[in-house]
């Protein structure tokens, strides 16, 4: 077990590789009273090809990791796990996101040993019947109109079905009504067998416990010496045309107001993970110095009626998409996008003297984020996955200059743009 | 009353330091949507920082200061909270606490209460209460406590009120502002590295104030109430209220509590067992306490023709309470979870904030080991005692088309 102790953010982090793969990093809160473990795989909604190195190519129906993630919880030698999480005074759940699976739990108790080989060991094993695959259908159509009815989510849901062609992101994380309803108990298995093998997932606990034990622990669970083979593939993504689909839209709902958001569609980047990721640091600091309140013409904009406190902006860069979006509440979706049109051709300079401050700003941010054991610690699984850490994001940080805020316009130049709007059905002609 | 209107709690175990300033008004209208309002002005500019830039300018040079203004109901109390966050003076590396008080004293004694201002503050509090308005969920659970509380404090959003809005004056503002500091009871927590110099230095800028009425009370008894709407949204929000004839002052609240999580806040709560996972009826099916007021509530989101359904197994589930028909493991499960919770409470500042807040209201003290002692004592005939109490007050119900 290898231990780091970040100076800068005052944290111990242990790291263990064990002889089956599975990652294990350890983040030593010492004052804390609540442990928390996770168990995570780098399988989300994004993932619906996977070409074995046989040539076979497996297609998942859209929404199957999420799917999966319920069936975990199934069932395990006999037993309900929630029930015997709950009896070991833990609460679990999990999440599934375009990226990857979590599960977790968190308790006050101090010894840890007995929940903690609960999650390794459901995790090992998916135990479905045909019949419950069905049952979990409803429910899980349940949850799906439960978002689907949510203004927010909806707004965003059919933003990327207007940028996104063929890339699974157009997706929901759940599938549709159609897509869960297809999915069949041999889809699960054959998705669980691929992607739950240790050598392809992480664990990440937070707690005051000795780290020497916790990993006793993992180390003595059947997980640390798996010897199945885990089968070779890799994923695949569609190809994606630099065109949306649609170049405008609005969707009835019934809802008082108009919610809208003009995403700009850029060219995804590939190669180095900290490359990509200084770009996207450095697009996201240029739009926070043009967008938000340091910005003197903010005051104009609210005052003008285009925006109030329901504005915001987002940036992701990743190696198979990228966009740049911007949301707000309005009627007037042309005052709207041309206000974000013509402060996006705004020089950055008279601003940059700010780009100080903002470092200063988000790196409070980072010291904030370790106090959330939850937030710390996806944030550690995320950064394994992507090969991106909490402190290389903070190098990045730390080196941008103004260049590389004037250079972030590029990313931006002659890409096309969607408008989405989710509007009061009274609105819609 | 409550006298001791400041905890500092000092610890290094973070790396921000929090503090919540509360101020306790009447729960009443207009009174909540001036408030409401206030918060929306104390969160945009003050006297001393006019503008937005000088706000973000401050709040970054005091280490990503982040600041809140929110309101809530307890009670018979309406509560406005100024919440912020700033980083460490051990990690900053400099010593700016105290201006971060006084930047947060400026936004709450100072607010910039302007025309233009205030004319802002009506089109985000509007915004913002049309969105909870457009949620089928939110919009059931408003309806059933304005149903089952009526002529009580419970019936009254504590987020305002949309129609009021428009006819509220500049002048209005400014009394109401006068009238949070000058009568308000306020009560202030703060956790992170603190020290007596804090403590002085609010002292001196704020002074105690009486409650003049018990926060917690019991909602009344009423006739059973219904509402339906309808919505073009595939799932139905169900929300069913229930008069718990117990508030958080009771001494033997806990069984309550105890029975609330039993009921439907596990993943193995009778609700959740029976509804979702043997019948499929839904993804999420809870129950809650409002604590102040002597409410429980069940909400979920099903299918419209699952209606009755739904309600005959909510009622048997209480039933199955009423009559101890469910396996004992489950009870102490709840029990040792809620223990769980408790202890691990001081992880996490806001909830932490909350509960001492609470027991403060009521005239308590945190005590750790004694709120274990109470709820390791709840028996299944507490329980049982507890579910025998409960009276459906009001059931809204927003309808959707499948």
């Amino acid at each position: 077990m290898e231990k780091f102790v970040d100076t800068l953010l005052d944290e111990a982090i242990y790291t263990q590789i064990l002889p089956s793969g599975l990652k294990v990093i350890l983040l030593h809160k010492k004052d804390n009273i609540n442990t928390t473990a996770y168990f995570a795989v780098p399988f989300g909604a994004l993932t619906l090809t996977q070409r074995l190195s046989d040539g076979t190519v497996i297609q998942h129906e859209p929404g199957l990791a999420h799917f999966l993630e319920h069936k975990l919880f199934e069932n395990h030698q006999g037993m309900d796990v929630m029930e015997r999480f709950s009896a070991l005074s833990c609460n679990v759940n999990a999440f599934t996101s375009y990226t990857e699976t979590v599960y977790y739990f968190n308790t006050s108790r101090p010894d840890v040993q007995e929940p903690l080989t609960l999650l390794l060991d459901f995790v090992q094993s998916l135990n479905v019947t045909a019949e419950s695959v069905e049952k979990e259908k409803k429910i899980i159509i349940q949850e799906l109109r439960m978002y689907h009815q949510m203004p927010e989510a909806r707004l965003m849901y059919e933003t990327y079905r207007a940028l996104y062609h063929n890339l699974s992101v157009k997706y929901d994380i759940g599938g549709s009504e159609a897509s869960v309803t297809a999915i069949t108990k041999s889809g699960l298995e054959t998705a669980y067998r691929m992607n739950y093998h240790p050598s392809n997932a992480a664990v990440v606990i937070v707690s005051s416990q000795d780290p020497a034990d916790l990993m006793r622990v993992i180390e003595s669970n059947l997980i640390a010496q798996a010897k199945t083979i885990l089968p070779s593939w890799v994923n695949e993504t569609s190809q994606e045309p630099l065109t949306v689909v649609h170049r405008h839209k609005h969707i009835p709902m019934d809802i008082s107001a108009t919610k809208m958001t003009y995403t700009f569609k850029l060219a995804p980047i590939s190669g180095d993970p900290i490359a990509r990721h200084r770009h996207e640091w450095a697009l996201k600091l240029r739009l926070e110095l043009l967008f938000s309140s340091l910005n003197p013409q903010y005051q104009q904009w609210v005052d003008a009626g285009i925006i109030h406190d329901y504005f915001g902006y987002d940036v992701e860069i990743n190696e198979t998409y990228a966009f740049v979006l911007f949301y707000g509440e309005t009627e007037n979706e042309a005052q709207f996008t041309s206000l974000i049109d013509t402060v996006l051709k705004q020089p950055i300079e008279p601003l940059s003297s700010y780009l100080y401050q903002l470092k200063r700003r988000y790196r409070s941010f980072a010291f904030r984020l370790l106090d959330d054991q939850d937030d710390y610690a996806v944030h550690t699984i995320r950064g394994l996955f992507t090969g991106v850490t909490l402190n290389d994001s903070l190098r990045v940080l730390q080196d941008m200059c103004e260049q590389d805020l004037i250079n972030a316009a590029k990313l931006m130049e002659n890409v096309p743009s969607a408008i989405v709007a989710v509007t009061p059905r009274k609105v819609v002609q | 009353m409550n006298q001791n209107y400041i905890t500092l709690i000092p610890t290094d175990k973070f790396k921000d330091t929090q503090f919540s300033i509360r101020f306790l008004g009447p729960n009443r209208e207009p009174d909540i949507t001036y408030r409401a309002l206030l918060a929306y002005l104390m969160t945009d500019r003050s006297v001393t920082y006019p503008t937005k830039q000088a706000v973000s300018l401050k709040t970054d040079e005091l280490f990503a200061l982040s600041f809140d203004v929110k309101v809530g109901a307890y009670g018979n109390y309406h509560m406005l909270e100024y919440r912020f966050t700033t980083l460490s003076e051990r990690f900053a590396q400099e010593k700016h606490l105290t201006q971060a008080i006084d930047f947060a004293l400026a936004c709450i004694q100072n607010p910039l209460i302007t025309p233009e201002t205030l004319l802002e503050a009506k089109t985000n509090l509007k915004a913002a209460l049309q969105r909870i308005e457009d949620k089928p969920n939110q919009s059931a659970l408003i309806s059933a406590m304005r149903l089952g509380g009526e002529g009580e404090p419970l019936a009254n959003f504590s987020q305002g009120r949309l129609d009021l809005i428009d006819s509220i004056t500049l002048e209005d503002i400014t009394v109401a502002h006068q009238r949070l500091l000058a009568n308000d009871p306020v009560y202030i927590i703060g956790i992170g590295e603190l020290s007596k110099e804090h403590q002085a230095y609010l002292e001196k800028v704020f002074t105690p104030k009486a409650m003049t009425l018990p926060a917690a009370y019991r909602v009344s008894t009423k006739p059973f109430k219904t509402q339906e709407t309808t919505k073009a949204v595939k799932q139905t929000a169900l929300v069913n209220l229930y008069a718990t004839h117990r508030c958080n002052a009771d001494s033997d609240y806990t069984a309550l509590r105890v029975m609330t999580y039993l009921l439907g806040q596990l993943p193995n709560s009778l609700l959740f067992t029976e509804i979702r996972e043997k019948r499929n009826l839904c993804y999420s099916i809870y129950s809650s306490l409002v604590h102040f007021d002597g409410v429980l509530t069940i909400s979920t989101g099903i299918s419209a023709d699952q209606i009755d359904a739904v309600n005959a197994l909510i009622e048997m589930q209480i039933e199955r309470l009423r009559t101890a028909d469910y396996p004992i493991e489950l009870l102490e499960s709840a029990k040792t979870l809620l223990i769980s919770n408790y202890k691990g409470l001081s992880d996490d500042v806001p909830s932490w904030m909350n509960v001492v807040f609470s027991l403060w209201l009521n005239g308590k003290s945190y005590d750790l080991s004694e709120m274990i002692e109470e709820i390791a004592k709840v028996s299944a005939q507490d329980i049982a005692t507890a579910a025998g109490r409960l009276v459906p007050l009001s059931r809204a119900i927003v309808k959707g088309e499948d």
